[in-house]
């Protein structure tokens, strides 16, 4: 089985795993980094969201071996004490039902604000629409999302 | 008519074996961390001295509540607004509880399911109960320590007061109050007094959800433990017919394939040899009955 180098959250872990191993499985099952969600497994849902140099994407869709020299960032390394602007937002507002998909809507949310701290409502939805919530919690997440852009600006 | 009765004949006997129920099992939770699920539990549970008052609810002598949200919490917050409403009878402060997911125990919890949006409704008067007995119960040990008529004692935020402006925590009282007789007609609030429901509380496990910590069913993990990957039947009204599971046995990594019923188990040693494994199976079908459609449940639902 072919080895793996990879930067998580700047700490460097060799894995081994079959070449196409979705990053997602390595993350939660060898790692140890459960934070990150599967839910359907082929990029339609945004569970899994984490981000590769900066940016958000699929961890179910990105092969291990397509992660190598690349800086990953989870959940659990978005900040040290959980007080991201995006995750204090969240607590202000009392964002999560069951919580399930919210990683992953941190994890969108946190890209994209970083590349665009003063969005407006049309902007906010159109970046946070592929981030699906069965508890329907968007009201809220499209309001932590203004609160995290006030903070950040 | 016939629901009023069931709640009131469970209300009584839960009432008793709640309140013989003993711990062990339900032990695992930090002192010093209210208001939060997200602690490791300590690492010498010996030293704990929690005491079981019923399956719901445990104070230690340092006065910290622990109390165990007893059903499933699927986005709906009852493992915040159930705790809520016995904090309230217990009366105690919201910040000093500690929330912990109650096991799976159908002789001390009775209605262990989320659906029909029932928890609330059925549990509303048996958890209000719960939290009432709890304190007559410390309020009962404290007026014996004191040598006065219960009566005279009254409590608020975790702290009893006799009519001499004696003060005694609960968690002064509480080994005491554990071996009382468990008395069977509490008074609950009036509504005009109630400090936390109808308070909107944080989510107990905003934390733990904001910073991507275990919580949920597929983060659980033990030592050892193999991942499975089922493979049901596509339709309603199909029933497994043969299958062919050479090539998922192939697949490195799979170490069984096992049937149950009309389902196939691919078991391996991570989730994607598991996922590949349930791909690669071929299975054949077969229609046993008529294929369950939307036509089907919405004749079934116009019936109600």
């Amino acid at each position: 089985m072919p080895t793996f180098n990879l930067t998580i959250n700047s700490k460097k872990h060799t894995v081994e795993a079959d070449m196409d191993t979705p990053l997602l499985w390595v993350l939660r099952d060898q790692i140890g980094l459960v934070g990150t969600k599967y839910s359907c497994g082929i990029g339609q849902c945004g569970a899994c969201t984490i981000h590769v140099e900066g940016n958000a994407m699929r961890s179910c869709l990105l092969q291990v071996s397509q992660a190598e020299g690349m800086e990953i960032t989870t959940i659990e390394g978005l900040s040290k004490e959980g007080n991201h602007p995006v995750q204090q937002a969240w607590k202000d507002i009392d964002v999560p039902q069951c919580g399930y998909c919210q990683s992953g809507q941190i994890m969108t949310a946190a890209a994209f604000l970083d590349k665009n701290p003063n969005p407006n409502t049309s902007e906010i939805r159109n970046a946070m629409h592929g981030n699906i919530c069965r508890c329907a919690s968007y009201n809220s997440i499209e309001e932590a999302v203004k609160v995290a852009a006030d903070k950040l600006s | 008519m016939e629901l009023s009765k069931q709640i009131a004949f469970s209300r009584r006997s839960f009432l008793k074996t709640s309140a013989l129920a003993s711990g062990g099992m339900l032990i695992g939770f930090n002192l010093f961390n209210a208001c939060k699920s997200d602690v490791a539990p300590p690492i010498d549970l010996s030293k704990l001295n929690y005491n079981d008052f019923n399956a719901y609810i445990k104070i230690s002598k340092e006065g910290k509540v622990t109390i165990f949200s007893p059903n499933p919490e699927i986005g709906q917050g009852v493992k915040t607004s159930m705790p809520m409403i016995i904090a309230e009878e217990l009366d105690v402060l919201w910040d000093d509880v500690y929330v912990v997911q109650g096991a799976l125990d159908r002789k001390n919890y009775k209605r262990q399911v989320a659906g029909g949006s029932g928890s609330i409704r059925s549990s509303w008067e048996p958890l209000r109960q719960t939290g009432a007995t709890a304190k007559q119960m410390l309020i009962n040990a404290a007026a014996a320590k004191w040598g006065v008529s219960a009566s005279e004692c009254s409590a608020k935020a975790g702290v009893i007061t006799n009519a001499n402006g004696d003060t005694l925590g609960y968690g002064d009282v509480v080994t005491e109050a554990a071996t009382l007789e468990v008395p069977t007609d509490v008074t609950l609030k009036e509504p005009k007094d109630f400090t936390i429901i109808g308070k909107g509380k944080s989510n107990v496990d905003i934390d733990k959800i904001i910073t991507g910590k275990p919580l949920f069913g597929l983060d659980y993990k033990e030592e050892g433990m193999l991942y499975a990957s089922v493979l049901r039947p596509p339709a309603f009204g199909q029933i497994l017919e043969s299958f062919d599971d050479t090539s998922a046995k192939n697949i490195s990594g799979v170490t069984n394939v096992i049937q149950f019923g009309d389902k196939i188990a691919v078991l391996a040693k991570n989730t994607w040899a598991a996922i590949k494994g349930k791909n690669a199976l071929k299975a054949n079908w077969k229609q046993d009955s008529e294929a369950e459609g939307s036509k089907f449940h919405d004749e079934s639902y116009l019936k109600y």
